[in-house]
């Protein structure tokens, strides 16, 4: 390798992760300083471990936040990485065009999610499901409460299987085939190669991606929140929320909940290097391939119908729901006796001052965060996968930090880190743009590196004995090799983008206001008719935004 | 009988009192008072930043026809939940950077809080005459508008004759469980609480959670859930919120309850350190005017703390209500604390 390639690509790796670390690192130390103040920022003056000490008075809240997580992480696992081995490997009919309904759900906040099931499993005749059930069978009783602990994981685990889809669809897709032939020549059956095979090959991207989730099940908010208050179901993020936003603020005690959090799931970071450190995922060689499509025969008539199973219970029946909402004069769960309108469209889309400029301000800030951190991203996972050393293993628990705080609490963090700096960006949109890209960066570079695990090397390696740049072989071999992978990572980050409330909520003005305040407005301070109407509108625009992507990426145009 | 109407005849014969200029602290207002001079200084800023927990649209709506007056200043805003707006602020008057040039906030127990610490710049202008003085803290802050606490049932699921009447009749084993609250992040429901435990004596809440009621998150939620029949009565709502959704012909009816009406107060003051106090100033000065209050009674539905100020639509004249008032607005705010632990372990009810 000449040294002038690698001298340009170490600048880049290097300057990029300092970068990185910087744009962390920064609202990290200010969490840390506000966690050894007093309750208000103001009280910087008295140094101490108060908050932590607090900490031990609520671990009953974290034994709930544990179960909310794993249950709906397995839900979450399961529910993805079948979908995704399905569409992508078999031959499922229309497998293409499900891909893309699959996902559906995790276009809709959270909290938008769990609107939709209390509309459809609210426990008496208010709940659309229960009061069908209860008038077919006659029932006493309603049949399902989604405000209870398990209500809280079956939302939980429905909102996050279309990410787990994501990043296992990228992975399953660059794969070749040969290591699963020799498996079926040995005599290994389908479902046997898939468990045998195919599953540990992916398991990079699997145990990626479950470690996020976990995370993000751990620090989220809207669900419990909407679920869980009315019963008096606290989990630790419910308690931050309390705490920074309640009648009584302790931040000192809210931003030690969110450095503890980072502490525990750095173990989890640290585990995961362990367990995948000592095998090899290699499967994508110099070696031409196409990945196998599987033939399973009669049985894809099976796999397409638990598909469309899926497709109904977490597509259709919470979309459904919020869009019969939508098309109420005002709120009703009474399906036998309802009455349409458009009236409330027509109020979101040409009476309330707020949507087109929040429409503007979110694609802008979404098309551009999700590019400049996928850039970044990019950057960082080969740096992560291909040059092990101190500053990458740094890297990659550093990353962890905005996924593992709990949005509210690290997004208090990117309040008090910007608004002191010298830059003028706070009060802009810039602001926004940036913490996007501080938040998000770790679903780009653990999406990206889910894909570039099973890169052979020798391919890079190659290119540069031949004397190409590294320039060229990034262009020539890792993008085109990784455009599943990529393409899967940009579609989760923007996605996440338009949906991101905490900070954004925190940071914006009227002239900077996004989709996702607008509809937290709207929910806070209007008729749920409204906020069902303007989530669907922005539903229906990442649609759209992400069928016209994947057209211009198909067209060669872009990568 | 109600200390709010007495002074607010007060208040009248203060306005009378303004036609003859007698008043020594008027005549000092008015004398170090030039409003065109003002409206000089907020020109050359030309603009205004409103930190405000107004509902998006209300607030848009506020800002738009302040700038139909003075349509050289561009307003933009910060709005957010009581909360989040206090968490923002904080950080910035931590920094010693406060973006925002005048403050408006749900939470009232916070909002004194910042009077309290020195946050607030001092301003006085004559409209501040004819706020009195229970509205005010003379030139550091002002009511701008009071929001009658009231209840509300679904008009599908309760016979009228049936319809509570009274905060007495939340109590009734007819409504056992049919009843909801709001969560005790509600400035509002904080306001309500001590007022009505003040003039139905300390046991009446503890009646009401022995009956069921629930709280919920939020006005809007609150009404939502009693139209899809979680729900039969709205405990604590506001004559917007009832309008809002009378526009779309739902089925709800509103109830001023005959044991007398609490209120939530909504005052207003100028950021010390704001990046532009002469727009700041002029913004104040505008919406305690008389034509400000009218802009607001029309915007907000809610009454005005000036007599000279029309009613809300569909709700009496002020002085035909029975206000509960509070003993003192100070120790409410200070009862944040008593409130949210009382609120949540009567109205939470644990799985």
């Amino acid at each position: 390798m000449s040294l002038r390639t690698a001298g340009s690509r170490d600048v880049i790796t290097a300057t990029t992760a300092l970068l990185v670390l910087f744009l962390v690192g920064y609202p990290l130390i200010m969490l840390v300083v506000g966690s050894l103040s007093g309750p208000r920022p103001a009280d910087a003056g008295s140094l101490g471990p108060r908050a932590y000490l607090a900490l031990f008075q609520e671990l009953g809240l974290l034994a709930n936040s544990l179960k909310v997580a794993v249950g709906s992480t397995i839900l979450a696992m399961t529910l993805g990485v079948s979908l995704a081995w399905v569409l992508a490997r078999t031959n499922v009919p229309w497998a293409g065009a499900l891909e893309q309904v699959v996902i559906i759900p995790f276009y809709l906040s959270a909290l938008l999610g769990a609107v939709g099931w209390a509309l459809l499993a609210s426990p008496s005749k208010a709940g659309i499901l229960n009061s069908l059930l209860m008038s077919w069978f006659h029932l006493e009783k309603a049949p399902f409460n989604v405000y209870s602990e398990l209500g809280i994981i079956w939302v939980s685990g429905l909102h996050f299987a279309p990410f787990c889809f994501l990043f296992s669809i990228g992975a399953l897709r660059s794969m070749e085939p040969s290591l699963e032939d020799s498996s079926r020549v040995l005599g290994g059956g389908t479902a046997s190669t898939m468990i045998r095979i195919t599953m540990p090959l992916i398991l990079p991207a699997i145990l990626g991606s479950s470690l996020l989730v976990f995370v993000l099940a751990m620090g989220q908010f809207g669900i419990p929140a909407v679920l869980g208050v009315s019963t008096g179901y606290h989990v630790v993020t419910t308690r931050i929320y309390e705490l920074i936003i309640g009648f009584n603020p302790d931040y000192g005690v809210a931003a030690a909940m969110g450095v503890a959090l980072f502490a525990f799931s750095a173990l989890g970071v640290w585990l995961q290097i362990r367990i995948l450190g000592s095998r090899k995922y290699t499967t994508v060689t110099g070696k031409g391939f196409r990945p196998r499509v599987i033939d399973v025969g009669g049985f894809r008539w099976v796999l397409f119908s638990l598909v469309i199973a899926y497709v109904i219970v977490a597509v259709v029946l919470p979309l459904g729901a919020l869009l019969f909402a939508s098309l109420q004069p005002y709120i009703s769960t009474n399906i036998f006796n309802a009455k349409f309108t458009l009236a409330n469209f027509h109020y979101i889309l040409f009476e309330y001052p707020t949507t087109t400029l929040a429409l503007f301000n979110t694609l802008l800030l979404a098309v551009g965060g999700a590019t400049i951190t996928l850039l970044l991203a990019g950057v960082l996972a080969w740096m992560l996968v291909r040059k092990r050393s101190a500053l990458s293993r740094l890297i990659e628990v550093s990353i962890m930090i905005p996924v593992a705080i709990p949005g509210i609490v690290f997004s208090i963090g990117l309040l008090w880190a910007w608004i002191r700096a010298p830059l003028p960006i706070y009060g802009t949109i810039w602001i926004l743009l940036l913490c996007y890209v501080t938040i998000f960066i770790p679903y780009g570079v653990r999406a990206v590196s889910a894909s570039l695990h099973q890169i052979d090397q020798s391919l890079e390696e190659c290119a540069i004995v031949i004397g190409a740049s590294w320039q060229q072989v990034v262009r020539g071999i890792l993008l085109p090799l990784l455009r599943p992978g990529l393409m899967a990572a940009w579609t989760l980050v923007f996605i996440s983008i338009i949906k991101e409330l905490s900070a954004s909520a925190l940071l914006y003005n009227s002239k900077t206001i996004v989709l996702s305040v607008a509809v937290f407005d709207l929910w806070i301070g209007s008729s749920l008719t409204y906020v069902a109407a303007l989530a669907l509108i922005e539903a229906l625009v990442i649609f759209l935004v992400l069928w016209v992507t994947r057209r211009i990426v198909r067209a060669g145009a872009i990568l | 009988m109600h200390p709010f109407s007495i002074k607010r005849r007060q208040t009248i014969a203060l306005g009378a009192a303004l036609a003859v200029s007698t008043s020594t602290n008027l005549s000092h207002a008015q004398s170090s008072f030039d409003r065109a001079k003002l409206i000089e200084a907020a020109r050359k800023e030309g603009k205004l930043v409103f930190y405000s927990t107004i509902p998006e649209e209300q607030n848009n709506e506020i800002l738009k026809r302040f700038q139909k007056k003075y349509p050289f200043i561009d307003t933009s805003s910060f709005r957010a939940t009581s909360g989040r707006l206090a968490a923002r602020l904080d950080a910035e008057i931590a920094a010693g950077k406060v973006y925002g040039d005048v403050l408006q906030m749900g939470a009232f127990g916070r909002f004194i809080g910042y009077a309290k610490a020195g946050n607030f710049e001092r301003f006085d202008t004559p409209e501040m005459a004819a706020y009195e003085p229970s509205m005010k803290d003379q030139g550091l802050w002002t009511v701008f508008r009071v929001s009658p606490i009231l209840i509300a049932y679904s008009s599908e699921r309760v016979a009228d004759k049936d319809a509570p009447t009274s905060w007495a009749d939340l109590t009734n084993p007819k409504f056992k469980g049919r009843v909801n609250l709001l969560d005790a992040t509600s400035g509002g429901q904080q306001a309500h609480w001590y007022q009505v435990r003040q003039y139905l004596g300390p046991n009446y809440w503890k009646q009401v959670s022995s009956n069921g009621a629930v709280a919920l998150s939020g006005a809007n939620r609150a009404m939502d859930a009693v139209l899809t029949g979680e729900y039969d009565v709205a405990g604590h709502t506001y004559g917007y919120v009832v309008n809002s959704y009378l526009k779309k012909n739902a089925p709800i009816k509103q109830v001023i309850p005959k044991d007398g009406v609490p209120i939530m107060i909504s005052p207003i003051s100028i950021l010390k350190g704001g990046p532009n106090p002469n727009a700041a100033r002029l913004f104040v000065d505008w919406i305690l005017s008389r034509e400000g209050q009218i802009e607001i009674v029309d915007v907000m539905n809610d009454y005005s703390p000036r007599a000279d100020a029309p009613s809300p639509k569909g709700l009496p004249p002020y002085k035909d209500l029975k206000i509960l008032t509070p003993n003192s607005w100070e120790s409410l705010a200070n009862s944040e604390q008593e409130f949210g632990q009382e609120w949540t372990s009567l109205f939470v009810k644990k799985q």
